[in-house]
């Protein structure tokens, strides 16, 4: 139990730039993102008895956000709001240091996130990005483990076509080859 | 031999170490033989990977000032809430709440970004039959999967503790650490190093009385006992994936070896 004691409101500043990338990257709009954000915190701080000491915060506080999107979502009735091209490719923000190549390759995949439909964007951040297992992210989502999985092989392959990743093209191991 | 059909789901659940041990297995055989097989699993590691790191900056971002404040502000009127009772008979349902068990702690990774897994896997086909057989004259299936039939080296492994080195014919052996894979079977992870040869990180599992090599990893050549980084991140992020256990301590090392 040491160290699983702390309370959510605790822990609640310290995972904001968690808590805002995964806002950001799932409805690709910061002033939305940021108005999600404090109302998950609002909902966390009022249901904090709720939470379990010992299990997932950053899970159980994805699962706040994502509900309180999907409502907002279905409230307004329309495939959920969208930025154009120009403010989304600023996703990758201020990634100075890296070379204009590294630069184009990640921008690429960013993009080719952002444009992947929903159901397969929000379980490829839970499991890609942010590190949750299948059954930690089909709890966040409620839906049954087969559904993530299926949805996390689409939207990876779809990623992988749409942001040339592919290992067979230009990382063949050069000699010998099949044996 | 008839080939095994895998789906794309095993094939990532694999990738992302959440597959169980005996499917794994049979992927992990399969991909000694099967380039195309290695280039798929390879596409969902390296997707992760990718997606991983296009996010990455965006938690580094600044979080702005207003919404911290008024965060900061909503935890301290929550505190005060708090510390006065009775009056918490108004929270709202939290019918959106559920709670989660406890994963299990990762093995950390020394960098969080597996990039270089992809390249090296495919660079594994290549380079660990060939370093093998030619050491120990015998050939051994191809692939990255494949038994270590040479007895020095099967002696070196179920004999050397961690932190030693040994050397067989013009070979230096590191011994770097044991642990337990997924299924508890007891694995070390080793290093072989060659003059003017390229060098191998790899990983072997004891099964029965044989030793599996799991996963061997080519750098280039130089000298005798340096790795470069992105050789030992790409054996990091395999123990990551296969959720490999921590290191054993030297104890156990000895417990798990049966050494005096």
């Amino acid at each position: 139990m040491k160290g699983d004691d702390v309370s959510v409101s605790d822990r609640l500043i310290a995972f904001l730039p968690n808590l805002r990338r995964f806002a950001i990257s799932l409805c690709r709009s910061r002033d939305l993102a940021d108005d999600l954000v404090q109302a998950a915190c609002e909902r966390a701080l009022a249901s904090q008895d709720r939470f379990e000491a010992g299990t997932r915060f950053d899970a159980w506080m994805f699962r706040i956000l994502r509900n309180l999107w999907i409502d907002q979502v279905r409230r307004t009735k329309t495939a959920g709001p969208r930025e154009d091209i120009d403010d989304r490719n600023d996703l990758v923000g201020a990634s100075g240091e890296q070379d204009a190549e590294a630069r184009l390759t990640l921008k690429g995949v960013a993009v080719a996130i952002d444009e992947l439909v929903d159901d397969q964007r929000e379980v490829l951040l839970l499991v890609c990005i942010e590190d949750l297992s299948y059954k930690e992210a089909a709890k966040v989502l409620g839906i049954p483990i087969g559904t993530v999985m299926s949805r996390l092989a689409r939207a990876r392959k779809n990623l992988a076509e749409a942001a040339g990743i592919n290992p067979a093209a230009d990382r063949s191991p050069g000699k010998g080859g099949k044996t | 031999m008839n080939r095994r059909e895998f789906d794309d789901e095993t094939l990532m659940a694999f990738a992302d170490g959440e597959l169980d041990a005996e499917t794994t297995a049979a992927i992990e055989e399969a991909m000694g033989t099967d380039d195309a097989l290695v280039v798929r699993v390879a596409t969902f590691m390296e997707s992760r990977a990718e997606a991983s790191a296009a996010l990455k900056p965006l938690i580094d971002e600044p979080v702005p000032e207003a919404l911290t404040q008024s965060v900061q502000k909503m935890i301290d009127e929550a505190r005060r809430r708090e510390n006065a009772p009775d009056d918490a008979s108004q929270q709202p349902a939290a019918d959106n709440v559920v709670t989660f068990q406890p994963k299990a702690a990762p093995r950390k990774v020394g960098s969080s970004w597996m990039l270089p897994l992809a390249a090296s896997l495919a660079a594994v086909i290549v380079g660990a039959g060939g370093y093998l057989a030619g050491k120990a004259g015998a050939p051994v299936s191809g692939g990255m999967v494949a038994a270590i039939s040479d007895p020095v080296m099967t002696k070196a492994l179920a004999t050397t503790p961690s932190g030693t080195d040994i050397n067989a014919g013009g070979t230096t052996i590191k011994f770097v650490s044991s642990f337990r894979d997924e299924a508890g079977a007891l694995c070390r992870e080793f290093e072989l190093h060659r003059a003017s040869e390229t060098s191998l990180v790899s990983v072997a599992c004891r099964v029965g009385q044989d030793w599996d090599l799991r996963l061997a990893v080519a750098a280039p050549a130089a000298g005798q006992d340096y790795i470069p980084a992105g050789a030992s991140e790409t054996v990091d992020a395999y123990l990551t994936t296969t959720q490999a256990g921590a290191p054993l301590s030297e104890a156990d090392e000895k417990k798990a070896l049966g050494l005096p």
